[in-house]
C-alpha cells in the first residue's frame, strides 16, 4: 500500500468517524511497510509450519535415539528449555524469518516435557494443568502469531485431554460449548479487544484463530464418535447451547443490520429454530450453522468456507447414521429439499414486495 | 472474497498505533464492509436456500433409487444411468441460461459417465479391470471437458487420468518400478500445467485460475521430489537419471518462471522439495541414526528460515519497484 492511499484512509477515519484521533503515523506506515511486505503472504506461513512440523519430527527422533529416554528428568527439562527458548527468542527478535525455529522448539519441548513427565508422575490431571500453565504463559508473555496460536491450541487440547482422562466423559459437552460461547463472545468483541490495548490487539488474530480450529475440531470429534457420550442429555445440552447461542448471535446480527421489520426477524428465528429442533441429537450440524453465521457476518472469509464444509460433511454423517430403511430416508430428504425450496420461494417474493414498498 | 480481510487489517494497525475508540471501529467495518451488510445477507440467504434445498430433493430421489435398485430391471437401470448423463447434457445445448449453469450441468453430466458405466459393469459382469473403467471414464468425457473449458471439471479430468495410471501400474504391470510410476505423474501433470499456461497465452482456452494450476503443479513437483528420492534409496535404474533431468530442467525453468510471474508459489514448493531431497541425501550415507538426525532437523530449519528470508527480501524489492 502506497503511503498516499494510507494517508487517505487515516483522512477519511479522522473526518467521518472520530475528529480528535492521535495517531503515531510513522508507526502505522512503517506496520503496513512490513505487513505488505511480508504478513499478508500466506505461502510464508504455510512453510514455516511445514518446515517446524518437518523438523520437529526429526528433533524428536534424534532426541529419542540419542537417549533422552533414559531420564525423564533431563526430559522435562529438555522441554522447559525448548518452550522457554521459542518463547525468548521470538520476543527478543521480532522476525517472520525465525517462525521455523521456534515452531520446532515448542512442539518438541511441549511433546518431550509430557513423555517426561508421564514416566515419573502417574498424575494425568497434574499434566493437564501444567499444560493449560504453558498455554497460558505462551499467551501471556509471546506475541507472535504462530505460537499464540500453538498456545491457544495446547489450552484446548490439555482441557478435552483433562476430562477424558478423569473418565468425565459425561461432562464433555460443558469445555466444547465454552469454548463454542468464547468463540462467539471474541468475535462480537473484536473492535473492543483490538482497541483495549497493545497486547490484545495483536494477539486477538491468533487467539481467535485458535479458538475456532479448536471448536472445529471438537464439533468432528463429536461426528466422529457418534457414541461418544454415554446419555442422550449431552447431545441435548449441547444442542440447546448452540440452538441459544446462534438466537444470541441472530439477534445481534440484525440489530446491526437495522431497518430489519418485524415479521422478517419472526422469519430468520423460525428458520433456525426449524433447522436446529429436528437436529436436536446432532449438535454437529446446529454448531456448523453458528459458525456461518458467525464467521459470514462478521467477515472471516477462509473460516466461513470450513464452516460449510462442515455443514455438508456433518449433514451427510447425520443421514449415514439414521437407522431407518433407505426408501423413509429418501421421503425425508426430498420432503426436506421441498420444504427449503418453499422457503427460499417465500424468502423472494418477500424481498420483491419489501422493495416495491 | 478478500475485501473483509484487508479492512481488517487496516483496522487493526491502526487501531494499535492510535486512540481510535472501539464505535469508530464498528463503524469502520460497517462502512467497508467487514461486517455484512444487508445485500449481502439477501443474496447469500438466497443462494443458500436454493442450493440446499435442491440438493436435499436430488439426495431423496438418488436415495429412492437405491432402495427400489435391487428389484429393478437391468434395462431400467441402464436407462436412469443414462438419462442422468443425457438429460443434463440436453439441457446443457438447449436451455437458455448463464453459461456458468451450462457448465455446471457439463459437469453433472460428466460425472454421471461414470455412474453409467459402473451400472453397465455391474449388470453385464464385464470383468474389466479398474484401470479400465477410470480410463473409459476419461476418455468419453474428454470432448465435454475440452467444450465446457471449467476449471472444476478440468481438476475432476486430471484426478481421474492420475487414478487411471495408478490403478494400470497397480494391477496390470506386475514389475514394481516406483520410480518409474512417479515419473508419469510427474510427465502427466506437468504437460496439464504448461498446456494451462501455454493456452492462456495463446487465448485458445479460458486463462486458468490460480487454484487449479498449483494444485496440479504440486501433485507433478511431489510426483518428483518422491521418484529423485526412491531412486536416491535403491532404485538405481534408468529411471533415476530421467528424474535427475526433470528435475534439473524443469526447475530451473520454474524458479525463472516464478521470479518473472512474480509468484510465491514456486519459489516456495520448488524450495522445499529441494531441501527434502537434500535431507535425503543426508541421511542416506549414515549408518549412524542419530548424527544424521539431528543434523537434518538443524538443516530443515537452517534451510526453510533461509528460503523465507530470501522470500521476505524478493518481496520488498518487488513492493519498492511498484
Amino acid at each position: 500500500m502506497k503511503t498516499d492511499t494510507l494517508q487517505k484512509i487515516i483522512n477519511n477515519i479522522r473526518i467521518e468517524y472520530e475528529e480528535e484521533l492521535e495517531f503515531d503515523q510513522k508507526e502505522i506506515e512503517k506496520a503496513f511497510t512490513a505487513s505488505d511486505s511480508s504478513f499478508s503472504n500466506i505461502t510464508i506461513k504455510v512453510l514455516s509450519v511445514a518446515g517446524g512440523i518437518l523438523a520437529a519430527i526429526f528433533l524428536t527422533g534424534f532426541l529419542f535415539i540419542a537417549g533422552i529416554s533414559d531420564s525423564s528428568v533431563s526430559m522435562m527439562i529438555t522441554g522447559i528449555i525448548f518452550v522457554t527458548g521459542s518463547i525468548i527468542v521470538n520476543k527478543l527478535v521480532d522476525n517472520l524469518t525465525l517462525d521455523t525455529a521456534s515452531i520446532t522448539l515448542y512442539i518438541v519441548g511441549v511433546v518431550i516435557f509430557s513423555i517426561g513427565f508421564m514416566e515419573t508422575s502417574d498424575s494425568h490431571n497434574w499434566l493437564c494443568f501444567i499444560l493449560i500453565g504453558i498455554a497460558m504463559a505462551t499467551l501471556f508473555f509471546s506475541e507472535s502469531f504462530m505460537l499464540v496460536f500453538l498456545g491457544t491450541l495446547l489450552f484446548h487440547f490439555a482441557i478435552i485431554y483433562y476430562f477424558e482422562n478423569r473418565n468425565a466423559v459425561n461432562l464433555m459437552q460443558f469445555p466444547i460449548l465454552l469454548c463454542g460461547f468464547t468463540l462467539v463472545w471474541l468475535t462480537l468483541s473484536e473492535a473492543r479487544i483490538i482497541t483495549f490495548s497493545r497486547k490484545a490487539n495483536i494477539i486477538f488474530k491468533p487467539l481467535q484463530a485458535g479458538f475456532f480450529v479448536a471448536f472445529i475440531a471438537e464439533l468432528l470429534f463429536i461426528t466422529e464418535s457418534s457414541f461418544l457420550f454415554p446419555t442422550r442429555y449431552s447431545y441435548l445440552i449441547l444442542s440447546l447451547g448452540m440452538g441459544s447461542a446462534t438466537i444470541i448471535l441472530l439477534y445481534n446480527v440484525m440489530q446491526s443490520l437495522q431497518s430489519v421489520n418485524i415479521r422478517s426477524r419472526l422469519f430468520v428465528y423460525i428458520t433456525a429454530l426449524a433447522l436446529v429442533i429436528p437436529t436436536i441429537y446432532a449438535p454437529y450440524i446446529s454448531g456448523a450453522l453458528l459458525l456461518i453465521v458467525l464467521s459470514f457476518h462478521y467477515g472471516f472469509t477462509s473460516q466461513f468456507i470450513i464452516s460449510i464444509g462442515l455443514l455438508i460433511y456433518g449433514t451427510s454423517r447425520f443421514y449415514y447414521n439414521m437407522q431407518i430403511s433407505l426408501l423413509n430416508k429418501s421421503i425425508i430428504l426430498f420432503a426436506t429439499g421441498l420444504v427449503i425450496i418453499g422457503t427460499w420461494y417465500y424468502f423472494t417474493q418477500q424481498i420483491k414486495k419489501d422493495e416495491k414498498i | 472474497m478478500n475485501q473483509p480481510n484487508a479492512g481488517r487489517k487496516i483496522a487493526h494497525i491502526i487501531s494499535r498505533n492510535s486512540n481510535w475508540t472501539s464505535n469508530g471501529v464498528i463503524r469502520f467495518y460497517k462502512a467497508n464492509g467487514v461486517y455484512a451488510r444487508k445485500v449481502k445477507w439477501i443474496s447469500f440467504l438466497k443462494f443458500f436456500l436454493l442450493a440446499s434445498g435442491m440438493a436435499f430433493c436430488a439426495a431423496g430421489i438418488f436415495f429412492f433409487f437405491a432402495y427400489n435398485w435391487s428389484a429393478m430391471h437391468p434395462f431400467a437401470k441402464l436407462g436412469i444411468a443414462q438419462g442422468l448423463v443425457t438429460i443434463p447434457a440436453l439441457l446443457a445445448v438447449f436451455l437458455k441460461s448463464q453459461v456458468f449453469v451450462k457448465r455446471i450441468l457439463l459437469t453433472a453430466s460428466s460425472l454421471m459417465t461414470g455412474v453409467l458405466f459402473a451400472v453397465f459393469g455391474q449388470i453385464y459382469q464385464t470383468g474389466a479391470d479398474t484401470y479400465d473403467f477410470f480410463l473409459a471414464w476419461s476418455l468419453f468425457i474428454a470432448i465435454w471437458v475440452v467444450v465446457a473449458d471449467f476449471a472444476p471439471l478440468w481438476l475432476i479430468f486430471v484426478i481421474l487420468i492420475n487414478t487411471t495410471v495408478f490403478f494400470f501400474f497397480e494391477q496390470d504391470v506386475r514389475v514394481w518400478i516406483e520410480n518409474a510410476r512417479m515419473n508419469i505423474h510427474f510427465a502427466i501433470n506437468m504437460f496439464f500445467v504448461l498446456m494451462f499456461l501455454w493456452s492462456g497465452q495463446m487465448k485458445i482456452l479460458k486463462n486458468k485460475p490460480g487454484w487449479l494450476i498449483q494444485i496440479i503443479a504440486l501433485c507433478a513437483i511431489t510426483s518428483l521430489t518422491l521418484s529423485v528420492i526412491f531412486g536416491i534409496y535403491g532404485h538405481q535404474n534408468i529411471h533415476f537419471p530421467i528424474a535427475i533431468v526433470c528435475l534439473l530442467v524443469f526447475f530451473t525453468l520454474a524458479i525463472l518462471y516464478g521470479l518473472r510471474s512474480r509468484s510465491f508459489f514456486w519459489l516456495s514448493t520448488i524450495g522445499f522439495s529441494l531441501i527434502a531431497i537434500i535431507c535425503a541425501l543426508i541421511i542416506k550415507p549414515f549408518d549412524d541414526l542419530e548424527l544424521s538426525f539431528l543434523f537434518v532437523s538443524v538443516f530443515i530449519i537452517g534451510s526453510t528460515s533461509l528460503l523465507i528470508y530470501q522470500l521476505l527480501q524478493l518481496k520488498k524489492r518487488w513492493f519498492n519497484e511498484n
